[in-house]
């Protein structure tokens, strides 16, 4: 996932979702708050069927202004509207697909895409008629503060940045749905009986602790192998994941194909000391160990985890000093081999090891970790190539245990997110890319 | 008076342009720009030289001697971030925000608008509950009531707002279902906008049901951002006033048969006014730069969030239209609050 919002924040709202259709004037209505949220929004077919068209504008707060998605029965019109003034951007002929499918909206890197369920119709990175770009959204400006189907349904979204205050929106009523809930509220919303936590069975993301082998001496194997001897992977996530989390065994989130051996290194702290001393550091040695500065999914709270990850290297005789920066600053450096051991993580884009394994040991890898291997890049590129999915495990499966074998990474945990909803919601199931990928199919509401 | 005010303005000038340059290099000195925020985690590097260039992010900071050395046209040095910003700038055009492409100009009036709002509100409650209750500590120094009202005013200040947000959004919103937790306005409800300040448009519009609506959003917000300015005000008001009570002209106004109401109200409240009203004017221009955790906890779409997101995100324009917005505004407030003066003690001459 290209990245998160700074404070991700998406509540929303979903209000006479079982209202009956009306053929009016169906508007979406997308509004700001702006944060870097990327998103998918997806629409019903059915929806735009029963209406004959539907509209979704996305502006500003207040501002009459804005980028208005035009989805008809067969044509989408994309029109720019600024200071009531609105000029079409793009057009296509595109007939609706057949009943049950879906229109999906989705904000990429080079603008937006306009999609029926997997097939692109329109992809917009235009430049906008006064010369500006408006394409460069990528991860960009709409945490959606208020959604609205209307006349048919009506979703409202609203962006509101503190999970505690998620929380007491959604205890007070005045919201239906709330993502993204702090790991700690777990109890409280179990114990209130007005609330349903809505869990992932699983989700595709993992978290890893990284060390850079440009950082002596960090290029040395026994070193690395007695870091990942060294740290107690189950007691931290038993500690902080509020007991949603699993000890990862490779970078592929276990529900996923391509699985290797399972982690080879299990806590063993003697056996890490013996590692260190055959290194030829039997009193061990000092380094940088960098904190992610705001939390995700996989690392629910980066900070604490990193102290105690800490006081485990610190009982084999390896010395971090734990440091942090700036988020986006964070994610500029981490690449330049600025940080001899850090922590990070993913979200999955889409569900395949690809999205993982080449994302990390693919040629990134030389200057994210340091790691030079052709054979494991050769790997992923065969992978790439054949369609045969027992060949793809298999090639995958060795990727893993090459990673394993050189401790190119550590593999931490994969997380489910907390989420939760009002008693009176039903149908709505989170999405195990996360928050990011938001589908209202089936969601209805009783009195 | 007006050759006082014009030489004020006058010397705002070299302030805000020594504004622009900091904030211009200080949002450049720090590492990852808008093209490494916007693409994110794993960016491709072509990709992210590429929308580097198309933002212009590739041209020098400065000066643009390249340029100038290649095509032999002097005037090719300014075609630098720095002053194609200026040169905007003077055509009073903020650019826009590299994300959204909204106008930055638009976006500081819907935004400050909201935040003017809070503002106004919690300095309201702060100097309607904080000068009564300063005059009424130092005319009581020394009892129960004084003791009590300093504790209070040392509670208002020591009290983190968000933590104190969060109760009252606990006890009034979640448990009592009195106010509405946060946001400004309920779901279905719209304002026709005027000003952008919702009570105020509401009413003007004549629609008494969204300004009572709008006003319930407004209470919590401004109640726990009006303490800190509260504590300030009750503690100023009270040593200003022990100060006055204490000099002849007060003990002169007693001897002359006054009544104590009238001596307090007339000869001594006016008169300790002048430090009161600075610290107000002070904390008016603080809170107008943003109330960044107050915005954030009752998702007040204000100034203050709206530049704080900018930076995460390195949105230069934003970053660099607010933080120039909120020196413009300072500087105003500042200038107001000196004028006040002349109005609370006719000695004072401006020269």
């Amino acid at each position: 996932m290209p990245r998160y919002a700074t404070s991700l924040l998406l509540a929303f709202i979903l209000l006479n979702t079982l209202s009956p259709a009306r053929p009016q004037d169906p508007t979406v209505v997308l509004a700001e708050d702006v944060s870097q949220a990327p998103f998918v929004l997806s629409v019903p077919t059915s929806l735009i069927r029963a209406n004959n068209g539907l509209q979704i504008v996305m502006h500003d707060d207040g501002a009459g202004q804005g980028l208005i998605f035009t989805l008809g029965p067969d044509e989408i019109v994309v029109t720019l509207r600024r200071g009531g003034e609105a000029t079409e951007l793009a057009r296509a002929q595109a007939p609706l697909p057949a009943e049950g499918g879906a229109v999906v909206l989705k904000r990429l890197s080079g603008g937006f895409a306009v999609a029926y369920d997997a097939v692109t119709v329109l992809r917009m990175d235009a430049d906008l008629p006064d010369g500006g770009r408006w394409g460069i959204t990528g991860t960009a400006a709409a945490a959606l503060d208020e959604i609205a189907f209307q006349p048919v349904e009506q979703v409202v979204f609203r962006g509101i940045a503190e999970p505690t205050a998620r929380l007491a929106e959604l205890q007070a009523g005045t919201i239906d749905i709330a993502v993204l809930l702090s790991v700690d509220d777990l109890q409280t919303v179990q114990n209130d009986p007005n609330l349903i936590t809505a869990i992932p069975t699983s989700e595709l993301n993992v978290g890893y602790i990284a060390m850079h082998q440009a950082n002596e001496p960090l290029d040395n194997l026994l070193v690395r192998q007695a870091i990942a001897h060294a740290i107690d992977r189950e007691a931290i996530i038993e500690a902080f994941y509020g007991g949603l989390g699993v000890t990862a065994q490779g970078f592929v989130p276990s529900t996923m194909f391509g699985q290797p051996d399972p982690w080879p290194y299990t806590y063993d702290p003697e056996r890490a000391r013996e590692l260190l001393a055959e290194a030829g550091f039997p009193d061990g040695f000092s380094t940088e160990f960098w904190y992610m500065p705001v939390s995700r999914p996989y690392y629910p709270a980066p900070q604490p985890i990193a102290e105690t990850i800490a006081s485990f290297l610190a009982d084999v005789g390896i010395t971090v000093e734990l440091m942090t920066e700036d988020w986006t600053t964070y994610l500029a450096d981490y690449q330049t081999g600025k940080f001899p051991m850090y922590m990070l993580g993913w979200n999955a884009d889409y569900a395949d090891p690809d999205n993982f394994l080449l994302t990390f040991f693919g040629p990134s890898a030389v200057t994210d970790l340091g790691w030079d291997d052709p054979e494991t890049r050769d790997l992923l590129q065969q992978a790439r190539q054949v369609a045969d999915q027992d060949v793809r495990a298999g090639l995958y499966a060795q990727v893993g245990n090459n990673v394993a074998e050189a401790v190119a990474m550590i593999p931490f945990a994969h997380n489910r997110t907390l989420n939760a909803m009002r008693s009176n919601i039903s149908g709505w199931v989170p999405s195990p890319l996360g928050y990011s990928s938001v589908s209202l199919h089936s969601v209805t509401k009783a009195e | 008076m007006t050759a006082y005010l014009l030489r004020r303005l006058l010397g705002l000038v070299p302030v805000l342009v020594g504004v622009t340059l900091l904030i211009f290099f200080l949002t450049r000195v720090i590492p990852g720009d808008p093209a490494t925020a916007m693409l994110g985690q794993r960016a491709a590097p072509n990709l992210v030289q590429r929308l580097r260039t198309d933002l212009g992010l590739d041209r020098p900071l400065f000066l643009n001697l390249p340029k100038a050395r290649e095509t032999g046209v002097w005037t090719d040095v300014l075609d630098s971030q720095y002053f194609s910003y200026m040169s905007g700038l003077l055509r009073l055009d903020l650019g826009r925000s590299i994300y959204t492409l909204i106008p930055i100009a638009e976006s500081i009036r819907h935004r400050f608008a909201a935040t003017f709002e809070l503002t106004l509100a919690a300095m309201a409650f702060a100097v309607a509950v904080g000068l009564p209750a300063g005059v009424l500590a130092a005319t009581r120094r020394g009892t129960v009531a004084d003791t009590a009202i300093m504790l209070l005013a040392l509670s208002g200040v020591s009290f983190p707002v968000f933590w104190l947000a969060i109760i009252m959004i606990y006890v009034f919103s979640v448990t009592l279902g009195w106010l509405p937790p946060s946001g400004r306005l309920s779901i279905g409800m719209s304002v026709d906008q005027v000003t952008g300040m919702y009570v105020l448009d509401s009413l003007l519009r004549g629609r008494l049901d969204v300004a009572i609506d709008a006003a319930r959003h407004l209470v919590m917000p401004a109640l726990a951002l009006g303490t800190i300015p509260l504590a300030i005000v009750v503690r100023m008001t009270r040593s200003a006033m022990l100060d006055v009570l204490g000099q002849d002209y007060v003990r002169t106004a007693r001897s002359k048969g006054l009544s104590e109401r009238r001596v307090v109200r007339v000869h001594a409240l006016r008169n300790a006014l002048l430090p009161v009203v600075t610290v107000i004017g002070l904390s008016f221009g603080s809170l107008l730069s943003g109330a960044l955790l107050t915005e954030t906890v009752f998702s007040w779409p204000g100034i203050g969030r709206w530049v704080y997101d900018a930076i995460a995100a390195r949105d230069y324009p934003v970053i660099q239209g607010g933080v120039l917005f909120v020196a413009v505004m300072f500087a105003v407030v500042n200038l107001l609050v000196d004028m006040t003066y002349a109005l609370i003690d006719p000695r004072i001459q401006y020269s």
